[in-house]
């Protein structure tokens, strides 16, 4: 019972941080819900039993990714920045597939057999089970994660470089 | 009654869909990029309620990447959107349409 009242809180959460970024008419408002619908993701990790995945969810996403928003959005002082939108039938045209799309996806959870009540691997080897499987099964992805940053800093430092003057 | 699977792919669901609403609602670049990654989370919750029902460690491994991926797009896209501001001073993705640099 208490799992459920929990998961309802969480979920809400969730949501409600995810319509107050689209609602938020300021693009600073919008980072703060985005902060609020990454904490109650995480929070719902821990739930599923992945306190790892949560911890780096709470580091990568609520610390790093939200931060790095708000520090571009103030460097640039573009809060406020939207026109008015020349097609309106596009907005509701946007609304009515992505309903479409909601009721696609629980149509098919729906009717999917999901397996149920399996029991998780107990909390304390979460991160021992996660580390064997990267070092040994995943060894590969891992590096193909570190030469992707390694060509994101490059990317980044030459997006970032002024061109001389002439 | 108690908590399955079910819920947390309804959950998941509807956050995909808040996403996708933002994405092509919003002209804001900001918040179309923050959406997107709000529909990347969506589908993390997803993997990590399949993990715990699947008793497989798999869907954390795969979560991993996921964020290891988006943290590398978020700083290649904030980059671009840097560079494009120097160009154009707008945030109305409306406004960006040309190619040419």
């Amino acid at each position: 019972m208490l799992e459920i009242i929990l998961f309802a809180c969480f979920a809400l959460a969730a949501i409600a941080g995810a319509i107050w970024v689209i609602l938020g008419k300021n693009a600073t408002w919008s980072a703060l819900g985005l902060l609020i619908n990454f904490c109650s993701l995480g929070a719902l990790y821990i739930m599923l039993n992945a306190p790892f995945v949560a911890l780096i969810q709470f580091i990568v996403y609520a610390g790093a990714i939200v931060v790095m928003f708000l520090f571009v959005i103030m460097l640039l002082m573009v809060a406020r920045g939207e026109g008015q939108d020349k097609k309106p039938v596009q907005r509701y045209a946007g609304i009515a597939l992505a309903v479409l799309l909601t009721a696609g996806l629980v149509y098919v959870a729906v009717g999917a057999t999901m397996p149920h009540g399996a029991l998780p691997a107990t909390p304390q080897d979460n991160v021992r089970i996660l580390g064997l499987a990267l070092f040994s099964e995943y060894l590969l992805p891992l590096w193909m994660a570190g030469v992707l940053f390694l060509i994101g800093m490059i990317a980044v430092v030459m997006l970032a470089k002024r061109k001389r003057e002439a | 009654m108690s908590l399955s699977s079910l819920h947390y792919f309804i959950l998941s669901a509807i956050l995909f869909t808040i996403g996708g609403i933002g994405v092509l609602v919003r002209r804001n670049v900001f918040v179309i990029f923050m959406c997107v990654e709000m529909m990347l989370n969506a589908v993390n919750l997803s993997l990590i309620a399949f993990a715990r029902y699947l008793n497989k460690a798999d869907g954390q491994l795969l979560v991993l990447f996921v964020m290891a991926i988006a943290a590398a797009e978020v700083v290649v896209g904030l980059a671009i959107l840097v560079a494009l501001h120097r160009k154009r001073p707008t945030t109305d993705a409306d406004e960006m349409n040309v190619l040419r640099g």
